[in-house]
Parts: C-alpha cells; structure tokens; sequence
C-alpha cells in the first residue's frame, strides 16, 4: 500500500518536473530566439505611429477678423473588396453622407482597394456615420482619414485677393497661393501607446514639424472691401460693362485696403467659376489708361520745368495735326491756362505740354512713378504692364503718351501713381500683406516697403490743385462729394481690337484721393466695355464717388474746411461754355 | 449501523501542549518579515508609480482630446462668426426685410471721437513682444 502510494507521488513528481521543464524549454525558446520578433510584435501591437496634418493657417482682415480658415473634417473611405453587403452599406450610408445610393454603390463594386465614400465630413456627420449598423475600424470595410477643409466665411468678399485653397490644402491663386510655404505647416507624428481596447494610454512626439502653419495678416480692411465690391456690382448693372476693378489704397502707407474685381465668384463654389471670374484682372490685365495717365505727363512736364499751372496753351480748337496725325478734343478750346487743359482732359494741349519735355526725362518719371515694373505687390501673376525704352520711341510714341496710349499698365500700378501725388510725390509700393501670427500668438510684421521720392513736394501740391479743379469743374464733377475736397482725374481709353482701335468698346476710369487736404484714401474705378455711357467723368466718376463718401465715413475722415457743396464753381480763367466730359 | 467503539487503553492524555516560546527563533522570523517587507517595498513602490503614472496617463489623454475638441470648437465658432458679420448679408437684410436705406450725403454728420485710450490696447507690436 505504502510502495504504491510513494510510487504516484513520484509519477506525479516527475509529470510536474518534464512540464516544467517543457515550459522552460519553451520560455528558452522564445526569450533565446524569438525575442526580438516577439518585442517586434508586441510593440507594433501596443504603440502605434500616428500622423496629424497641420491645419492650413487662416487669412484674417487688419481687424483680425477671419476671411478664411480651415476646419477638420473626417474623410471616409471603404476597402471595396472587403465590403460584403453593398447594398446595405450604400443604403445606410446614402441619407448621411449626401451623395445617392447608385453613387455609392457604385463606389463600393469598384476594383480598387480604396476608395472614398465621401470627404469633408461634418463632425456630426462623421458621428451619424460611426452610429450605423457598419463594420468601421482600422482593420474593418470601412475608416476614417482625418482631414481639413478650407472655408471662406465671407462668401466672395475679397475673392481675388485671397484666392483659393484646393481640396489637398495648396493655395492655388491669390496670397493662398504666394503665402502657401507660410499657411501650410508640417505634420506632427505621434507614437501612441494603447491598451487592449484601443484606448490611448500616452502619447510621445516622435517627429516635431520643422514648420508651424501660420495665420497671414491682410491689409485689408472688410468694411471698405464690401463697399468697393457693392459698388463694382451696381456698376457692373448699371453699365452692363464686361468686368470692373476698383482699388482703395492709403497713401501713406501704401497699404491696399480694398481691391475687387467683376466678374467674381463665391469662393467656397470656387471650382466652378469660369476664368474670367477667377483672374485677377487689377494685377494681370494691362490695359492702356487714357487721360488718368495725364497725372503722370503732366507731372513730368511740371517737374522738369516745362510749363506752369498759369502758362496758357493754345488747344486749337479741339483739332490739331502732329506729324501727319489728327489729334482731336471733345471740345473746342482755343488758348487756356495749362490748368484748364488737365482739368478739361485736352489731348491737344497735353500733347504740346509734353511734346516740351525731353523723352528721357519724361521716361525716367513715368518709370519712377512705378510703371514698366511690378509693384512687387503680393499676389501671384503680376504683370509689370509695357513701356517701350526710349531707343524704341516713334515720333508719335511722346504724344500717345501724353493723353495715356502706347503704355500698358496695371490697375494697381495707376492707383499707386495717383498715390504719389496724394503722398506728396513721395511712392510707397503697394502691399496687401501686413504680416503673419504663430500658433502662439505672436505678430510678426514684414517689413514696410522702402518709400522714394518721385516728383518734388511743391509739383505734387500744384497736381493735387489741377486734380481738385477736374472734380470741381472738370471732366470729374460726378465725383463731388459734399463736404470733402475730391482731387481726381477721369479717363477714357478705346480698346484695341484686332490690332485696331475700337469705335464702341472704351476703358472707362476715373481715380483720386480724398480729403485733398490731407488725403487719407486713393481710389481707382476701372470699368470695361460699359453699354451706353462710356466716358471715365460720366460712368466711373459716380462709382468712385459712392465709394469714397462710405470710405471717407468709415475711416471717420474729418470734413474740409470751406469745401465746396454740390452746386458747384467754375474756372475763373475758363473761356467759353460747354464742359466736355472725358 | 452500530457505532464501533475501541477498547481505550492509552497511556498519554491528549490535553493542549504549553509550547515554550523559543524567543531566538522569533527574533529571527521577525527580522526575515521586515526584510521581506523592505525588500518589497520599492516594487510596491513602483507599482503604485505605475498604476498613478497610467492613471494621470489617461487623464491627460482625455484633457488633451478635449482641449483639441474645444480648439476645434472655437474654430467653428469663429467661423460662424465671420459668416454672420458678412456685411453684404446684413446690409441685404436691413434693406430688403428691414426697410432701411442708405443716407444721403448731408444727412451724414462726422463725429470726432476722443482719442482713445490706448494703454490697454493690444497693438500688433505689442503682441508680438
């Protein structure tokens, strides 16, 4: 009985040691040669590499208001071949995601390995979606991408300025496009710990970005931009006229605190809109400018001391032949002070004013008014407009260009140009960006632009008077504002159209700067192909009016002292009736 | 069945035994279970440090998620914002359904505020300092 008993314990005992010893074995076996494989495994188990994209930096107004920002979304996708009822899937997907069931379905019986169902899910769409009766996970039918979407809360305001952003974050016009490098950001790669149930546990940066998305800073101001754009509207219905640009700037600064362009479209439709609507004609359109270029001849003619303000000119009656070409006035002037030939818009007098000044010097001031050039503003596609070198010059090149023909210019190059003289003769280039704010909230401002000395202080004071006498008694008098003294200068260029110019389609501007005392706002109309009027005094010259009576409102300009009231002055050295409106 | 009842015919009384406490001995024990103790006392330690470091571990996942969910928040937020102060739609509004209009000219009269005091103001610069 005894021997028997002992003998179990001992089966036993050894059973216990040849299991033991399996499992040291074993444990030998996979800490010996294993080891590495299995801490392999268990890690990629336990600690997964996560990868946030940065959010795309907003675009704010000088206020610091938003004019586009980016959101995150969720993106949701599916493994086709993995999906196995397609039909259940599209139909409880179909009511959430907004696209139709055939589309879906259609998505889900593709030979691909991946497909997206939809992008730019809404939170709570995304959500709707987790809640349905579908296999969703990271090894499941069905995930989800994190994404980001760009808005623009404003609908079209600024269009053209911004640009636009495409659906994979890259600026693709606009500052989207030339601030692309400082808007967009690295992504951040996370090493996440995480315990049986998917639950994160910690969480270690294993890859910080190099670079930081960042918030750019406009110069511009979204009140001033919706009346510029309100009023480019009313125009481009009144005038039935095939596009417009406007431009507010201040002068001082050179800061544009509105630029707009027709047509346009709302940015967040923004892939439908046809080229026209996109581009941005105020920097990527020359044109030539007509008499508002007058500001530059005759500032040239000033400058180099070639006529004075008082020194009479005689027009010929409206009618005048140089070197075998017909030059013609709307009206019919005979000897008049060289003042009433700007403020009357005379192509006649301009052209025996500037036929005085040495084509070298009249060069060399239309080139340091800023043409010929870009301005260097900050938006993609900048022309620098045309200006021949004066080796190139025609006899006829110093008179076209005595009433704004043989030069092409931008929108922004000639609202820079009747900055000058609102700036006291003194140029500061053009800019739309003020500077960017870090994730953390520091500004950063770029630096200003260097400002030059164009034309001397004393011949900017005598322009600004000729200016203010075109509004008073000028081609400009549709641009009289009440209370404010208005300097400004109308134009009207015919287009050419195959290599000829037009009859019937006319470039119809007018620009100025306002209060002439001390301007505080420069603003340029531009207006293409207008039906019916077409004159810059009769069609651009009440544009500009309306908006710089808000604009003035709004910057909270004080009133001039004495200016005149609606009812108007005339010319004291004026001769004659009639007020030809160019 | 019958209960079987031995014969007794013992010679020793079973009664309880007064062991002598061998002091010695009990020292010895005494001094292994504190050992023992302060042996395990740094991995009773790093448990608790470890079961509190997953602990704050998970607390700062979930403060984290929500500070991503509330900056996700503020975004929307500011984005509904800009979207209300279009002023194309308010001015649409006040025209078309309010019944307002624009003024004239003379019936706008320019008010010079006071300048404002700019010791709180946030300027740009100083944000950027």
């Amino acid at each position: 009985m005894e021997t028997a008993v002992r003998k179990r314990v001992i089966l036993f005992l050894l059973a216990v040691l040849a299991l033991a010893v399996g499992i040291g074995a074993r444990l030998s076996y996979l800490q010996v040669f294993c080891s590495e494989r299995l801490r392999d495994r268990a890690s990629t188990q336990h600690w997964r590499e996560i990868e946030v994209p940065a959010t795309r930096g907003a675009i704010l107004d000088r206020q610091g208001g938003e004019l586009a920002l980016s959101l995150k979304t969720e993106s949701l996708f599916a493994h086709p071949r993995r999906v196995t009822d397609h039909a259940k899937a599209a139909r409880l997907l179909a009511p959430i995601v907004g696209l139709s069931r055939e589309g879906i379905l259609e998505r889900l019986r593709s030979e691909k390995t991946f497909v997206y169902i939809d992008r730019f899910l809404e939170p709570e769409q995304a959500a709707a979606v987790r809640a349905l009766d579908l296999p969703i996970g990271d090894s499941d039918p069905f995930g989800f991408l994190p994404s980001s979407k760009r808005y623009y809360p404003r609908g079209k305001l600024a269009v053209h300025v911004l640009g636009f952003a495409n659906i994979d974050g890259e600026g693709v016009e606009g500052v989207e496009r030339q601030y692309d490098y400082e808007l967009r950001g690295d992504p951040t790669v996370y090493l996440v710990l995480q315990d049986g149930l998917n639950g994160r546990v910690r969480r270690k940066t294993i890859d910080l970005p190099d670079k930081r998305p960042r918030d750019l800073i406009l110069s511009i101001d979204t009140v001033l931009q919706h009346v510029v754009e309100r009023e480019l509207d009313r125009a481009m219905r009144d005038t039935r006229a095939r596009a417009a640009s406007a431009i507010l700037i201040d002068p001082a600064t050179g800061q544009i605190l509105a630029l707009a362009n027709r047509p346009a479209v709302d940015l967040n439709r923004y892939n439908r809109a046809t080229d026209g609507q996109r581009v941005n004609r105020a920097v990527v359109h020359q044109y030539e400018p007509g008499s508002t270029f007058k500001i530059v001849t005759m500032a040239a003619a000033l400058e180099h001391g070639k006529v004075r303000p008082d020194q009479r000119v005689d027009c010929e009656q409206g009618s005048y032949t140089y070197r075998g070409r017909r030059i013609r006035d709307i009206a019919r002037r005979g000897t008049i002070p060289a003042s009433q030939v700007f403020e009357e818009s005379s192509n006649v007098g301009m052209v025996k004013i500037v036929r005085r000044v040495d084509a070298h010097d009249l060069h060399d001031t239309i080139v340091r008014f800023g043409f010929g050039a870009r301005t260097g503003i900050e938006l993609p596609g900048e022309l620098p407009g045309s200006l021949r070198p004066v080796s190139d010059w025609s006899a006829q090149t110093k008179p076209s260009l005595a009433f704004g023909y043989e030069i092409g210019t931008t929108v922004v190059q000639m609202a820079a140009a009747f900055a000058v003289i609102a700036n006291g003769g003194v140029r500061v280039p053009p800019r739309v960006v003020l500077g960017v704010r870090d994730a953390d909230g520091r500004v950063y401002r770029f630096e200003e632009p260097e400002p030059y000395a164009v034309i001397d202080r004393g011949v900017a004071r005598e322009m600004t008077a000729m200016m203010e006498g075109v509004v008073l008694r000028g081609s400009g008098t549709r641009a009289r504002l009440p209370g404010y003294r208005i300097a400004g200068k109308s134009g009207t260029a015919r287009k050419l159209a195959g290599g000829r110019y037009s009859d019937t389609d006319y470039i119809a501007s007018f620009g100025g700067f306002a209060p002439a005392s001390a301007p505080r706002l420069v603003a340029l109309v531009v207006i293409d192909t207008p039906r019916g009027l077409h004159y810059g005094g009769q069609v651009a010259a009440p544009v500009f009016r309306r908006i710089m009576g808000d604009a003035l409102r709004h910057v909270r300009a004080p009133r001039d002292e004495g200016a005149v009231t609606l009812a108007g002055a005339r010319h004291p050295a004026r001769a004659g009736n009639g007020s030809p409106r160019r | 069945m019958q209960d079987y009842v031995a014969p007794v015919h013992r010679r020793w009384v079973n009664r309880a035994v007064a062991r002598e406490v061998d002091r010695d001995r009990a020292r010895w024990l005494r001094g292994v279970f504190v050992a023992m103790l302060l042996a395990a006392a740094p991995f009773a330690a790093y448990l608790l440090e470890q079961n509190e470091c997953l602990r704050l571990s998970y607390e700062a996942s979930a403060l984290r998620q929500r500070r991503e969910q509330l900056l996700e928040q503020e975004r929307r937020l500011r984005m509904e914002r800009a979207a209300r102060e279009s002023l194309e739609k308010i001015e649409a509004w006040a025209l078309r359904q309010r019944g307002l209009v624009h003024p004239s000219p003379e019936q706008v009269v320019v008010v010079r505020r006071p300048a404002p005091d700019t010791s709180e103001v946030r300027t740009l610069e100083a944000a950027s300092r």
